[in-house]
C-alpha cells in the first residue's frame, strides 16, 4: 500500500448507490418515463450500399400511435453532418456522417428512416409498413481489397478508401528480417476491442 | 382483455393487450422497474422474476398467460428481505458495477440457493449461467453467492 | 423488438384446442412454454395472426406408466423431466439430457410437446426421443394417430404434424434389463445450442452390444438415427470395428456449416462421439480411441 495520506489506492471504497441499484430501484434510460414522450424506431438499410431510390411512408404515417415519419433529408435541415477526424490523427479522412442517411446507404443497418410514435410496438408496427426502394451498389467489404485499382471508391470526394495510414520506422527491421535464421509469418483475426 | 393476479402479494386488476409481455407489463404498467429489458429473447437473464416461485424468462411470457399466478419480482424479494444478505454480499464484494444484470443475477442466486444449500462454484456458475453481465466479469458475483451460502449454513447450525 | 399484435385464445380443453386449430389453421401458432416460439415473435421472425395457449389443459400433463408403457404428457417441463423419480427410473436419459438445454429459468417453462413440435435440429429431447423409439401421439379433430419418432422430424424446425394437429403426449417402451444410456454434447459454454451431440440407448450382454440407437443431433437439419450403430451389434467390438462405423457415420452424416462449425469439424465430433459412447458404454476407455 503506497504510504501517501488519503490514498484511495488499496482501499475498498463504498458505493452508497449499489443498494438501490440492487432493490430495483435504479433509474436507467429505459425506466424513465416522461409525460407525452414519444419513441422513435428505426428503418435500416439491409445493403450494405445502395442508393436510396424512394421511401414510400403514406400507409405508415396513418397507423395507430404514429406521430410522424422524418427521412434524411428533411432531417438535414436541423442536423449538421459529424465528420469524424481527430486533431492527434494527422491524416485521418472522414465522408459526412449523416444522422440518417440521405440518398445513399453506405453500410448495413444504417438509418434510412426514422419512425417517431406514442409507444415502441406501434412504432415498430408502422416501421414494417414503411416501403424503401433501393438500387444496390457494388459494396467494399474485405479491408484488405479497400485500396486495390479495381475496387470502387464509396467516398468519390475523399479520392480513396484510405482513412488513415501510420509509418511508424524504427530500428532496422529489413535488416533484422534478413538476418534472422527462420522467419514466421501468419494472419490473425480477431474482433475490435474498443475501449 | 382483464386479468387478475398477485404481483408481491399484491392483488393487480388489469387490461392488457394480448401482445403484450410480463416484463413490460410489469415495468411500464406497474412501474416496477427492477425487471430490466435487455435482450427480448430470453438469453441474457436481466428480465428474469418468479412466477408461483419458479425463476422464468418475463420477456418470455405474456402478460395474459400470468392471469390468476402469483408473480415476485426483486423489488418484492427485496422489501420482504430474503435477499437481504445476498445484496450485502455484493455490495461487500463489488459484484456490481452498472447494475443492470444485478436483480436477473440476484433471482437466480435465490433461486439456487433454496435448492442447495452447499453449491460448488462449478454449480453457481451453471445456475447463473443464463445471467449475462458485461461488466464484473462474474468472479466477484460467484465469490458473493458462495460467501452468502457458507453464511446462510452458518446461521442454520 | 414488441411482438407484432396477434388473436389471444385461451384452450380449456384439447377438444377446444383443436376445434381452434381446425378453424384456424396455419394462421395459428400453439404456445405451450412459449421458450422458442416467444423469441421469435419478440424478434419478428414470425408474426402468427392468432396465438392459441394450451398451457392450462391439465389432461396434457402427467408422467405415468402402464404396463409396459411410459407416457409423458406433452405439457411436461423440462425441470418436471428433471424432477420427476418415474423419469429417473424409467427415462434416465431424458433427465440426463434435459440438464443440458438453455437455463433453469428455461426450463421451468419449456415443455416438451414445444420442443419436439419445434423441432430445432440441435435439440437435445428430439435426439433422444429417436434413441429411445419413441412414439408421437398426435390428435386432431379428425382423431388420433400415433408418429414413431424417425418419421416426426422432417427437416429444420419442421415435423409430420399438420396445422390442425396437436402433439399430445409421447410414449416409450420400459427399458429392458440391461439397458444402458449415454449422452454427451459439445457446446461452447454450458446451456448454448449444441455443436454436435449424441443421445444413445444400448442393451449390453456381456460385452456385446444386442441393441445400439444412435441419435445424433445438431448434425444435420434433424436428429439423425445412424445407421453405423448396425455395425457394432452382436460382434465383439474392437478398434477396427469403431473405424468401420465410423466411416459409415461419415458417410450417412451430412452436416451444415454454421457460424458455430464446419461441416467437417462435424463429421469429426460425431466420431468423437461415437468413440466416447461405446468406450463409456462398454466400460472400455480404451476404446474412446484417444479422443476421449
Amino acid at each position: 500500500m503506497l504510504d501517501r495520506p488519503n490514498s484511495y489506492i488499496g482501499k475498498t471504497v463504498p458505493r452508497p448507490n449499489l443498494d438501490r441499484l440492487m432493490q430495483g430501484r435504479g433509474q436507467y434510460v429505459s425506466d424513465m418515463e416522461l409525460p407525452r414522450m414519444a419513441h422513435v424506431v428505426f428503418v435500416r438499410s439491409p445493403h450494405a450500399h445502395a442508393k436510396i431510390v424512394g421511401i414510400e411512408a403514406d400507409a405508415a404515417k396513418r397507423m395507430p400511435g404514429v406521430i410522424a415519419i422524418i427521412a434524411g433529408k428533411e432531417l438535414a435541415g436541423v442536423v449538421t453532418p459529424w465528420v469524424a477526424v481527430l486533431s492527434h490523427m494527422k491524416g485521418l479522412k472522414s465522408a459526412p456522417q449523416h444522422a440518417i442517411a440521405i440518398d445513399r446507404a453506405c453500410w448495413q443497418g444504417e438509418a434510412v428512416a426514422a419512425v417517431v410514435a406514442t409507444c415502441r410496438a406501434l412504432a415498430e408496427d408502422a416501421a414494417e409498413a414503411v416501403v424503401v426502394e433501393y438500387e444496390e451498389l457494388a459494396a467494399v467489404t474485405d479491408m484488405s481489397k479497400a485500396l486495390d485499382l479495381q475496387t470502387p471508391v464509396i467516398h468519390a470526394e475523399l479520392g480513396d478508401n484510405l482513412a488513415f495510414e501510420r509509418i511508424h520506422d524504427a530500428g532496422a527491421v529489413d535488416q533484422a528480417f534478413a538476418d534472422a535464421d527462420e522467419v514466421a509469418e501468419a494472419d490473425f483475426i480477431f474482433g475490435r476491442h474498443p475501449a | 382483455m382483464p386479468i387478475s393476479l398477485e404481483v408481491n402479494g399484491e392483488r393487480v386488476d388489469a387490461q392488457v393487450s394480448p401482445r403484450v409481455n410480463l416484463a413490460d407489463f410489469l415495468r411500464e404498467h406497474l412501474h416496477l422497474t427492477g425487471t430490466h429489458v435487455g435482450c427480448e429473447h430470453g438469453v441474457c437473464g436481466a428480465c428474469t422474476v418468479r412466477l408461483d416461485g419458479e425463476i422464468v424468462r418475463a420477456c418470455l411470457i405474456l402478460a395474459v398467460q400470468a392471469h390468476s399466478r402469483s408473480v415476485q419480482t426483486i423489488e418484492g424479494l427485496s422489501d420482504s428481505n430474503e435477499v437481504a444478505d445476498l445484496q450485502a454480499a455484493f455490495r461487500d464484494r463489488n459484484a456490481l458495477q452498472c447494475g443492470y444484470c444485478t436483480p436477473g443475477m440476484l433471482m437466480a442466486a435465490q433461486d439456487l440457493l433454496k435448492q442447495h444449500a452447499d453449491p460448488s462454484r462449478a454449480q453457481i456458475r451453471e445456475h447463473l449461467s443464463g445471467n449475462y453481465c458485461r461488466c464484473t466479469g462474474y468472479q466477484a458475483i460467484v465469490d458473493a453467492v458462495e460467501a452468502t451460502a457458507l453464511a446462510r449454513r452458518e446461521r442454520a447450525r | 423488438m414488441k411482438a407484432a399484435a396477434f388473436v389471444y385464445a385461451r384452450a380449456t380443453s384439447v377438444g377446444d384446442a383443436l376445434a381452434l386449430l381446425a378453424e384456424h389453421g396455419d394462421q395459428a401458432k400453439v404456445l405451450s412454454g412459449g421458450q422458442s416460439l416467444m423469441p421469435a415473435m419478440n424478434l419478428r421472425l414470425i408474426a402468427p395472426q392468432v396465438i392459441v395457449d394450451i398451457g392450462g389443459i391439465a389432461e396434457l400433463r402427467g408422467i405415468t406408466v402402464t404396463g409396459d408403457t411410459l407416457r409423458i404428457g406433452a405439457l411436461t417441463r423440462h425441470v418436471d423431466l428433471q424432477r420427476s423419480p418415474v423419469i429417473a427410473l424409467y427415462a434416465p436419459l431424458l433427465a440426463e439430457a434435459v440438464a443440458h438445454v438453455a437455463h433453469p429459468a428455461i426450463r421451468n417453462r419449456g415443455t416438451l410437446g414445444g420442443s419436439l413440435a419445434h423441432a430445432d435440429p440441435a435439440s437435445e429431447l428430439a435426439a433422444c426421443m429417436l434413441a429411445l423409439g419413441a412414439t408421437l401421439v398426435v390428435q386432431s379433430r379428425g382423431g388420433e394417430r400415433h408418429i414413431a419418432a424417425a418419421d416426426f422430424f422432417q427437416g429444420i424446425f419442421q415435423t409430420s404434424l399438420s396445422a390442425d394437429e396437436l402433439l399430445v403426449a409421447v410414449e416409450l417402451a420400459v427399458p429392458r434389463k440391461g439397458s444402458v444410456y449415454f449422452f454427451h454434447e459439445f457446446a461452447r459454454r454450458h446451456g448454448d445450442y449444441a455443436i454436435a451431440g449424441l443421445a444413445a440407448q444400448a442393451i449390453v450382454e456381456g460385452s456385446v452390444f444386442s441393441g445400439l440407437r444412435l441419435a445424433f443431433f445438431a448434425v444435420g437439419d434433424r436428429p439423425v438415427l445412424a445407421r453405423a450403430a448396425n455395425r457394432l451389434l452382436n460382434a465383439t467390438v474392437t478398434p477396427a470395428l469403431i473405424s468401420q462405423a465410423s466411416a459409415v457415420l461419415a458417410e450417412e452424416l451430412d452436416p451444415q456449416d454454421d457460424q458455430q462449425a464446419t461441416s467437417a469439424m462435424r463429421r469429426h465430433l460425431a466420431k468423437v462421439l461415437l468413440g466416447r459412447c461405446v468406450a463409456a458404454l462398454l466400460f472400455r476407455p480404451e476404446l474412446a480411441g484417444g479422443l476421449a
